[in-house]
């Protein structure tokens, strides 16, 4: 099984290199604009297939499916957000595209650096998303590297398939842009979909079917704790998931990149059904998988153990499955940092005469130095799957309150904006990485973070000298 | 110029959505598997509406008024 494990794969990177390539090949010139936001030519299956796809990460298929199974109750939390995102969008979307569109954006910086009238802001938000979000390049490296050397008993080694994927995504990115991202994407996501929709209906068959699944699922995961003690957990969970589509950056600027408005509602309603799907995916396997392998400590193993036990045929399309939620989500991260970097620090301070086709290729650059740096990172392997998905969310998701107040609130100020963002990161940062989170779960420090970056956005601002209005205008007034 | 009502009633249907689905764990009716499983999909539903409000009737793109 494991040749024929090895050969699906092979015949899956061959196909997304295929893809790259095709996508490359449709590029209108070597531009910025079309290097990162895709010339602005993007629809809504583009929108909400790359959305879906990168939030259904390598972490996705084995990390979070593990907490499904875990304990889903909790994970009720994860849907709650998933039907939350859709919304937040939306109201962030519709503005920021019309905005971005006027003003030639590619990234959600180039909002808060001209909005706010700081080139030091713009360059501090962009470097500090970076430097918390690289990490969560080096998970996707890991989760399919994880199974490969499981399912091959350590034959392949860990460093061989973080390698062979780092190399494989580096590529088609580096070569096809955004373009390349979104239409792998639409690929992955499908992909995904239909490996789904065959383990699925098998992991119930040998469960015992639908009824002997709910029978067994133990009560105590699939039920709150009394007296409201779920409640934090839960929020937690809505938190990120609700919070993380609009803040990070490898999937919130797929807002940039529509053809027009219309897309953007048709991507935000096609993005509801995919999310949900995710949702409904994660609770089906989280229920079947706590019936077939229960009790299994590192839940990042069990949809791989189960599989290995009870379906081992079935190892060819998990194993693909993988890979591509792990792909779907490494390009997007690597061109959303590629376009922070080469527009807001290569473009705007360091070579402020550069032309389109230098940054193009500086941008490019990048994206192969991003794919080592993630993965030398990866091959530390560090702890498990969902702190890197969370740390980098819950910083990045910091920047949300100075973006909505620049699309909506008259009154923000730059001085706001720099209290709300720091204070944010920081508070956000001490409780990840320093001390722990006296609320539990992948959000918790998100929350305690934007609540204090909200204040102080809001307080600052009201203490400081308002924007001109003309110029509040100039973001403000294009909507009624 | 005419305030349109569906923004309101975007806003009270998602207000609604957020204060069900979270206070979940302190609703003392959802004590069995079935009955949270239940309540996580209706709530589902209720910002599934609430997103297609937002996005067909609330905000509906003809809000912007200049061509971009």
């Amino acid at each position: 099984m494991l040749t024929i494990t090895i050969i699906v794969l092979i015949a899956y990177l061959i196909f997304m290199l295929w893809i790259g390539n095709y996508a490359a090949s449709k590029s209108t010139g070597k531009t910025e604009s079309d290097y990162f936001v895709t010339g602005w030519t993007t629809g809504y299956i583009g929108i909400s297939f790359s959305i879906a796809a990168t939030f259904a990460s390598g972490a996705y298929v084995l990390g979070t499916i593990g907490v499904f199974y875990g304990n889903p109750a909790n994970l009720t939390g994860y849907a709650f957000g998933t039907t939350f995102a859709p919304f937040m969008l939306w109201m962030l979307g519709r503005r920021i595209w019309a905005i971005g569109k006027r003003y030639g954006y590619s990234t959600f910086t180039d909002l808060i650096g001209d909005f706010y009238q700081s080139e030091k802001l713009r360059v501090v938000v962009s470097i500090l998303i970076c430097i918390f979000f690289a990490p969560y390049l080096a998970v996707n490296f890991m989760a399919p590297a994880i199974l490969t050397t499981q399912v091959s008993g350590g034959a392949i080694p860990f460093w061989v398939s973080c390698l062979v994927f780092g190399v494989i995504t580096t590529i088609y990115t580096w070569q096809g842009g955004m373009r390349g991202v979104i239409w792998t994407d639409i690929a992955q996501t499908l992909i995904m979909i239909v490996g789904f929709a065959i383990i699925i209906p098998i992991m119930f068959g040998v469960a015992g079917g639908w009824s002997a699944v709910w029978e067994k699922l133990p009560d105590k995961i699939a039920t709150y704790k009394p007296g409201g003690g779920s409640f934090w957990i839960v929020l937690s969970w809505f938190w990120i998931v609700g919070f993380m589509q609009t803040g990070n950056p490898d999937r919130a600027f797929r807002l940039l990149v529509a053809r027009d408005l219309g897309h953007i509602r048709k991507g935000c309603l096609a993005s509801l059904v995919l999310l949900t799907i995710w949702t409904v995916v994660g609770f089906f396997l989280g229920w079947s998988l706590a019936v077939v392998v229960p009790g299994v400590a590192k839940t990042d193993l069990a949809f791989g153990e189960a599989i290995n036990k009870f379906a081992p045929y079935m190892m060819p399309v998990l194993m693909v499955v993988v890979w591509a939620g792990g792909m779907s989500t490494l390009d997007s991260g690597m061109i959303a940092i590629s376009a922070m970097l080469t527009k807001d620090v290569y473009r705007r301070n360091l070579n402020p005469q550069a032309t389109d086709e230098q940054v193009y290729r500086v941008g490019q650059a990048i994206n192969i130095a991003l794919g080592v740096f993630a993965f030398i990172l990866a091959l530390l392997n560090l702890k498990t799957l969902w702190f890197f998905v969370g740390a980098g969310a819950a910083v990045a998701m910091q920047w949300t309150p100075a973006i909505i107040a620049a699309l909506y609130w008259k009154r923000a100020t730059t001085a706001g904006a720099w209290a709300g963002i720091l204070s944010g990161v920081g508070i956000t940062a001490l409780f990840y990485y320093v001390i722990k989170c006296p609320i539990p779960g992948p959000g918790g420090a998100a929350i305690l973070g934007m609540v204090v970056n909200v204040l102080a956005l809001i307080f600052v601002s009201l203490a400081t000298q308002p924007l001109d209005e003309k110029h509040v205008m100039k973001y403000q007034g294009l909507f009624r | 110029m005419k305030k349109n009502p569906w923004k309101t009633w975007t806003w009270v249907i998602e207000i609604i959505f957020l204060f069900l689905a979270l206070t979940a764990p302190l609703n003392p009716f959802l004590t069995t598997k079935v009955s949270v499983f239940a309540w996580c999909f209706l709530m589902i539903a209720l910002g599934a509406v609430g997103v297609l409000l937002a996005t067909l009737k609330g905000y509906p793109p003809e809000e912007l008024s200049e061509k971009v």
